[in-house]
């Protein structure tokens, strides 16, 4: 306190010294920040100085100046040689020099700025790691045959390699970055002279249990002596398969469940005019399969009239237009063909089936009978991943949650509305709710409608998922048949049901044996349900059997 | 209404009908094959000859699948399945009588060599031989409808779930066939066939083949026809019909509705088996595409077409569609789509029974307008409009129930 005080007091001697001399001070301070920033670029100028003359070595004829050119380029960390390594990379014959210039790049890479190129240098390197065969490595050559000879990296290197790992690793912040590290440094570590450390490096590798290491590990183990280190290697790759086969699991549930939910989407258009109607619209597909042509035109649209940044939001747009263009087309349909077919059910298949044709037709005329790409928007691109091996793509979390969105609004409809109290009145009686005063013309239009927006509004989400074909919608109507036979007419529980049956039973088979029999297998079981269920899941007692009366 | 008629019913004139058309058929047609010279112009060229016969194959499923159809209400849009498995039956044997003459000089037939199969699979086995072979046609069809139609039936699927049903199980035999290559030749399906019975199916002596099997193909039709004829006019014909009209009706006066079912589905399918044996060697080949779900919509499309519900209908349909679409294919191969979908739209808005109710219902319009006549004579204004309500009115009856 008291020389708190003494500094601070006006009649302090260095208080005066420093009021006196602070012009002569300031140039001081100022020759000598420019001196050290002289000798930074100095010695960054001879940095670049030892780069390019590294460089210029780079195209020495003797592959001995050539290697250790591209050693010394990798330990410098200075970026500017990324590319001349890259060009070596690309002409250069002799395999081991194309392997120190691997490890050279990666090296470099780890000082990038972009992460992603981080974590790709430090896997590239964790990879080099596994070619090394024994610590002392004379014998490679020696068991193998000339041609295969191992390359590896020598103890020396590897020093240096962890050494730098380690030290990047001290100044990493990024996560999945350091994670990358660590297992590169590890995956150097098992090659390590020191059993003790090999063990330590296998317990490491147990505790992360990346499936992805399988492989490593497995060539580890191949060459590993010890039998302290084997016991370990051993019960990594256990605790890695058992992940392992958790993540493919899950994985597949979760595919069976996006498959599902695409089921869904589509089959809730076809549940609502077959269950509530009684009309087969085997031109739902097709209803589909335009809505995925809307997607595609007004995307051509953004790409033409719009500015880059707002491309993605095209398929925002998409969504309502593919909606509200099938169902008006629906609605023409019903007026001009399906109204003249009420109680006709299979009259209306064979009818439908005729303008499913025709709109197949129009559609090949007009686009071409190839598949078109529907490049999907950019943030819908990319995923989560839950941990390794187990990767969730956004566009079918996508699906998934908006067929849910979907399904909330149809329940709401139905049950929450007036609209949704007439549908079903119908559905119940027909002639009963003529005489009560609802216009059975005006729903059914309506509701066809409204199925077959359902189906737009299935395709224009479905154009996420892959390429577009007038045939697109041919290959799904048979599936969504299935959905909404086997969840039963009239309630959308029942399709709810149906859909996630056949979707899951269908990842399932398929998971157990190819797609066309998982899925051929899946119909079967189908069909042999409805010997037991002949109503599906979910049906509605009473007079579905007169409307739905063969013809 | 003289319903019990149908015992000793003889009409002279359906039968001088018959056996005109069948002259046609089996002399005309087949004398003008051969007898006309090269360039004449009444010359039914082998190549339009072997195109009859081909359509008559698909005649004789007609007439199948409209006893289920038209007469018992069974929609099946499965019917390409039976159709396939009559014709892959005929196809693996006609294929295995290659035997070592084939690429690899092999017993196996070609595409299993490459496929590498080294010994033929046992569900094949017997189609070495034909006298289990040319049973098997009509068999394996029939025993797969008999399961389908039992589980089915008997658990009362019916209408639009059964047809649902069909269409799936056409879809499940058509992607096993393509999934299973090494075992059924995948999408190429089965070809490149040498003989049959000794005849040549390749070569410059085809056309004479095609002129046995022509002959065969309008016989067995015509065998089939009366099949079916005699099925419809019997005693189960008229329960057939009343299945349809009411089943719950049929049920309740003590039949066993299943198995009427079950019987006339699996005839069914066993004619379309038998069309399919005989459309393989006139064709050459059979595919997964001959069997999918768009030919089996379409074999319903040929008997809505000729009317559901009466024998000559699905012949006459199955001549016709077929005939305008090779004749469409080959002129304006895009405009066959635009005319088959119109054909599917109309068939069922504009003449709901066919082309064989044209004639009735041009006299029928014919009779209305002379009725209209007559009232306009009459001068009552309001008896028509009365007339005219009870027709809306009976119409939209028929239209709810």
């Amino acid at each position: 306190m008291r020389l708190f005080h003494i500094y601070k007091s006006k009649n302090n001697f260095l208080y005066h010294l420093c009021m006196k001399f602070s012009k002569k001070i300031a140039v001081l301070m100022f020759i000598l920040s420019a001196l050290v920033l002289a000798q930074v670029t100095y010695s960054e100028a001879a940095s670049k100085d030892y780069v390019d003359r590294y460089i210029s070595m780079l195209s020495d004829e003797d592959k001995g100046v050539r290697e250790s050119a591209v050693r010394e380029l990798g330990n410098l960390g200075n970026p500017a040689a990324l590319k001349a390594l890259d060009d070596l990379w690309n002409e250069e014959m002799d395999e081991e020099v194309v392997f120190t210039i691997e490890l050279a790049v990666n090296k470099l890479k780890l000082s990038d700025v972009d992460p992603e190129v981080r974590i790709h240098g430090a896997k590239g390197l964790g990879e080099k790691a596994g070619t090394r065969t024994v610590a002392d490595a004379t014998t490679g050559g020696v068991e193998g045959d000339s041609l295969f000879k191992q390359i590896m990296v020598s103890d020396q290197e590897m020093m240096i390699v962890i050494a730098l790992l380690e030290k990047v690793l001290t100044t990493e912040k990024e996560g999945k970055v350091r994670n990358a590290i660590s297992v590169a440094i590890q995956k150097f570590k098992m090659s390590d002279s020191d059993p003790n450390i090999r063990v330590e490096a296998a317990k490491f590798f147990g505790e992360l249990a990346d499936p992805g290491n399988l492989m490593y590990l497995a060539r580890a183990m191949e060459k590993e002596q010890d039998v302290n280190v084997i016991a370990v290697l051993k019960e990594a790759t256990i605790k890695m398969e058992r992940k392992e086969q958790m993540a493919l699991t899950l994985k597949q549930l979760f595919n069976g469940f996006a498959v599902s939910s695409q089921y869904l989407l589509i089959a809730l258009g076809l549940a609502i005019t077959f269950g509530v109607m009684g009309v087969i619209n085997l031109a739902h597909g097709e209803f589909m399969m335009l809505g995925c042509y809307v997607a595609l035109m007004v995307q051509s649209l953004f790409a033409s009239f719009f500015s880059e940044s707002i491309f993605g939001l095209y398929f925002v747009l998409a969504l309502p237009i593919s909606f509200i263009f099938t169902a008006l087309l629906g609605y023409a349909l019903e007026r001009s063909v399906i109204r003249f077919l009420y109680g006709r059910a299979l009259d209306t298949l064979l009818a439908t089936w005729g303008v499913s044709l025709i709109i197949q037709q129009v559609v090949r005329n007009v686009f071409g009978a190839n598949n078109i790409d529907v490049p999907s928007p950019g943030w819908l691109q990319g995923g989560i991943t839950v941990f390794a091996g187990l990767h969730l793509p956004y566009k079918r979390l996508f699906i998934i949650a908006f067929t849910a969105f979907v399904i909330g609004i149809v329940y709401w409809l139905f049950y929450r509305t007036r609209f949704g109290l007439k549908v079903r009145a119908v559905m119940v009686n027909r002639e009963m709710s003529n005489c009560l005063g609802i216009s059975v013309p005006r729903v059914n239009s309506y509701t066809f409608a409204l199925g077959s927006g359902l189906a737009g509004l299935a395709g224009c989400c479905m154009s996420l998922l892959g390429s577009v074909g007038p045939t697109t919608g041919q290959n799904y109507i048979v599936d969504c048949f299935m959905v909404v036979v086997l969840g039963g007419v009239g309630k959308i529980v029942g399709t709810v049901a149906g859909a996630f049956g056949l979707g899951e039973t269908n990842a399932i088979l398929e998971f157990f044996t190819t797609a066309n029999i998982g899925k051929a297998l899946a119909f079967i079981l189908v069909i042999i349900f409805l010997r037991f269920r002949p109503t599906g899941f979910s049906a509605q007692k009473g007079r579905e059997d007169v409307r739905l009366e063969t013809h | 209404m003289s319903n019990i008629s149908y015992k000793k019913e003889r009409n002279t004139k359906e039968w001088i009908i018959a056996g005109s058309v069948l002259f046609v058929f089996l002399i005309i047609i087949p004398l003008l094959n051969t007898l006309p010279g090269e360039d004449s112009w009444f010359r039914v060229s082998s190549f339009r000859l072997n195109l009859l016969g081909k359509f008559c194959c698909f005649a004789i499923l007609a007439l199948g699948l409209n006893l289920a159809w038209g007469y018992t209400g069974i929609l099946s849009l499965g019917q390409g399945v039976y159709f396939g498995l009559g014709g892959y039956c005929m196809a693996m044997y006609l294929i295995l009588k290659v035997g070592a003459s084939g690429h690899y000089g092999s017993v196996l037939p070609d595409f299993m060599v490459w496929n590498g199969l080294t010994e033929l699979p046992w569900f094949w086995k017997p189609m070495n031989y034909a006298w289990i072979a040319i049973p098997c046609v009509v068999i394996v069809p029939m025993a797969l409808a008999g399961g389908f139609g039992y589980m089915l039936f008997r658990s009362r699927v019916r209408g639009v779930y059964f047809a649902i049903v069909t269409q799936a199980l056409s879809l499940v035999l058509a992607i096993t066939l393509v999934g299973n290559q090494p075992y059924t030749g995948g999408t190429n399906g089965l070809n490149d066939f040498r003989t049959i019975f000794g005849l040549p199916l390749r070569g410059p002596d085809l056309p004479r083949t095609e002129f046995v099997l022509y002959i065969a193909t309008i016989i067995i039709l015509f065998g089939a026809y009366m099949l079916c004829r005699w099925i419809t006019r019997s005693k189960l014909g008229k329960v057939l019909v009343a299945i349809r009209d009411d089943e719950n009706r049929v049920r309740f006066s003590g039949y066993d509705v299943a198995n009427f079912k079950i019987f006339i589905f699996m005839v069914a399918a066993g004619l379309a088996g038998l069309g399919g044996a005989l459309f393989v060697p006139q064709v050459g080949i059979i595919a997964p595409a001959n069997v999918g779900i768009v030919p089996s919509i379409e074999m319903t499309l040929w008997v809505a077409v000729g009317g559901r519900g009466t024998l000559v209908g699905p012949v006459i349909g199955a001549l016709l569609v077929n005939a305008a679409k090779s004749g469409f294919s080959e002129s304006f191969p895009t405009i066959w789509l635009y005319f088959l979908g119109a054909l599917f739209l109309g068939v069922v808005v504009v003449f709901p029974k066919g082309v064989i109710d044209i004639p009735n219902m041009i006299k029928r319009a014919w009779r209305k307008k002379s009725k209209r006549a007559e009232v306009d004579v009459g001068s009552v204004g309001g008896v028509e409009k009365s007339s005219k309500l009870s027709g809306k009115i009976s119409t939209e009856e028929t239209n709810v129930t």
